[in-house]
């Protein structure tokens, strides 16, 4: 027989570009791949100077980088957005043990924050390394408000949404926790470019670059919802999005990962040592420009490497924990949701092995997401809501989520299931 | 009405299937005159399949899952395309830690939540192998990332063998315009993939 282990050892020897095998990108000392990645300084950021500067200065013989916005804030209005943005998320992705290190990279302060019509790529944020911002569409965000604040007065323009933030700042607060996860991974982008400090080039922007992205905000999120019962407890739509990406990471972390080349924008990135293996092995003439770049790409090799093999395996012991707290947030507003968490969490092979305090937690969420499921289903059949038969589906998928939860099953479920026998007969009659 | 799509949705299956199996007796894999294909071999030789020309391989770096994703090329930079098309392969051995086992991964798939839909699951032969298959449509990662949620349909064929199981599936961006006039070539690709895989495990 082949386990895990036989294949991961036999897999190991192998060349190839996408396990993060630290064994095979381990340098000897004086490598280039060996070269420690350096951490942001606690005092004031100098991104511009050393990340863009030096990096625009040394590449502008090879290609010509994107143009360095001299004027991040539009208004005065926005900029004070900025500030109070980032003075409540600094604070907040600060008391996490994930956002901390993503932070210890980062520096000082948080890169400014500029609300954007996203029109064209309508993406939700953004991390512009030669700028060094992140930008945050002005749609989203006028989405989360008018989820804490329907009737808020605001109009849809980056100065409106911008004025509205920092004249209520309780809304502006329940924004940033819901915002966290989002903020952690454009911050793993700007550590990234702190980390790489003068090899931040556009082209080096690898596939693992955006896989390390999204498992740091997915960690962040985890730990978070540990440490704060509160968190992603919300029903606005970026918290509903954050714990969709987080079901999604427990549930089949391979399948989140597919996801990432999956999407236009990510489907031409490739891993740092294939790029680096193209354009060694490529007829071009060898310029010192070139071997910097070879040299950059094995440094982000070196740097990817070491976190993915660090992580190998972690992920998934945090399957069980994490979708019981998962289901605790969703057992009564999306209980149907909350008992399928439930049900995966209980297949997981580690679920024998559960803590005493986990497993209370998981009885006690069990229990209150199929009490909401009953009382839906109460509902459902007293109002004639359905056809006899969906309500019968329903009933015995009922009766299948109390009995693989291992909670006692109601004798309503029972007589209900009588009732309908009875009137199948009748009518057989 | 939900019972009724489920109906329907079970025919379409069965159907669906059945024109596989059918494919699958033709004999040799064959992507002839609809597209040219690569061959992919691990060097381990877990397995080997054949793909779509011009598809490239992008398998999750962060990950012990031996594994192949073979992602379509945009149709062009310009397009308003947020998805693309991938096929894939992934094998989970005894003891790996994501699933015990085959039936725990098809459960984890096809349990149902706010946001996907699901189809039954069926039992076919496929070149002499028992196999299960199902669907899947549900949103892509990064939804966040833009305001257009970006929903796909996958299919999926699981098998055991004696030392684990294999995943085999195609990913499919349901609202994507620029990939509508592509389905049937990419879907018969995605039979010849499925007929040309091998594995050793």
């Amino acid at each position: 027989m082949v386990s895990s282990r036989d294949i991961k050892s036999a897999s190991g020897r192998l060349k190839k570009f996408y396990d993060g095998s630290a064994a095979s990108r381990e340098g000897k000392p004086g490598d280039a791949s060996a070269v420690a990645l350096k951490r942001a300084s606690s005092g004031a950021p100098k991104a511009s100077r050393d990340s863009a500067g030096t990096l625009k200065r040394a590449l502008s013989r090879v290609r010509k980088p994107p143009e360095i916005a001299s004027v991040v804030f539009a208004t005065p209005e926005q900029e004070r957005f900025s500030k109070s943005w980032n003075k409540e998320m600094k604070k907040k992705i600060g008391g996490n043990p994930v956002g901390r290190e993503v932070l210890s990279y980062v520096g000082g302060d948080l890169p400014p924050v500029a609300l954007i019509d996203d029109h064209e790529k309508k993406r939700l944020a953004s991390h512009h390394a030669y700028q060094n911002k992140i930008s945050l569409n002005t749609s989203w965000m006028l989405k989360e408000i008018r989820h804490h604040d329907p009737g808020a007065p605001v109009e849809k323009s980056p100065e409106a949404v911008a004025r509205y933030l920092n004249d209520n700042p309780k809304i502006r607060e329940k924004i940033t926790d819901a915002y966290q996860g989002v903020m952690v991974h454009e911050l793993t982008h700007n550590a990234q470019m702190h980390a790489f400090k003068k090899d931040v080039i556009k082209n080096l922007h690898v596939i693992e670059a955006e896989q390390h992205a999204f498992t740091l905000q997915a960690k962040y999120s985890l730990a978070e919802m540990e440490r704060n019962s509160r968190y992603l407890r919300s029903d606005s739509p970026i918290s509903r999005f954050e714990r969709k990406n987080m079901r999604k990471a427990l549930g089949d972390y391979d399948q989140h990962m597919r996801d990432i080349p999956t999407r236009k924008s990510y489907s031409k990135l490739v891993s740092a040592e294939e790029k680096r293996e193209k354009l060694t092995q490529s007829r071009e003439e060898k310029t010192p420009e070139r071997d910097r770049e070879i040299a950059a790409l094995k440094k982000n090799e070196e740097f990817y490497g070491r976190f993915f093999e660090q992580e190998k395996g972690e992920w998934p012991k945090k399957r069980v924990s994490g979708l019981v707290l998962l289901a605790e947030r969703e057992a009564q507003t999306n209980p149907h949701t909350a008992v399928s968490e439930l049900i995966l969490a209980k297949s997981d092979p580690s679920f024998d092995d559960a803590p005493e305090p986990l497993r209370r937690q998981f009885d006690k969420t069990a229990d209150s997401a199929l009490s909401a499921e009953l009382n839906s289903h109460r509902t459902q059949t007293a109002g004639k809501l359905r056809s006899g038969e969906l309500l019968d589906f329903e009933r015995r998928r009922l009766v299948g989520a109390y009995s693989n939860l291992e909670r006692p099953i109601p004798a309503e479920l029972y007589q209900s299931q009588e009732r309908q026998g009875l009137r199948a007969r009748t009518r057989v009659r | 009405m939900r019972y009724k799509s489920r109906i329907l949705v079970s025919a379409t299956l069965v159907a669906a299937v059945l024109a596989v199996v059918g494919i699958y007796t033709l004999g040799k894999p064959d992507f002839g005159s609809e597209a040219a294909s690569d061959t992919f071999k691990r060097q381990d030789g877990i397995f080997e399949c054949r793909f779509p020309k011009g598809w490239e391989n992008r398998p999750a770096v962060y990950s012990d899952t031996p594994q192949a994703v073979f992602v379509a090329p945009p149709p062009s930079e310009a397009s308003d395309t947020a998805a693309v098309p991938s096929m894939w392969v992934y094998f989970y051995a005894e003891g790996n830690p994501a699933f015990k086992d085959s039936e725990t991964y098809i459960l984890m798939h096809t349990l149902s939540t706010e946001d996907h839909r699901i189809s039954e699951v069926t039992e076919v032969r496929l070149n002499e192998r028992l196999v299960k298959s199902f669907w899947v449509e549900r949103p892509l990662i990064g939804s966040p990332e833009n305001t257009r949620e970006v929903i796909v349909k996958e299919d999926y064929v699981v098998f055991d063998t004696d030392k684990g199981f294999f995943v085999l599936g195609l990913t499919w961006p349901l609202q994507e315009k620029a990939f509508a006039a592509q389905e049937k070539r990419i879907r018969s690709q995605f039979d010849a993939f499925l007929k040309s895989f091998r594995f050793s495990v």
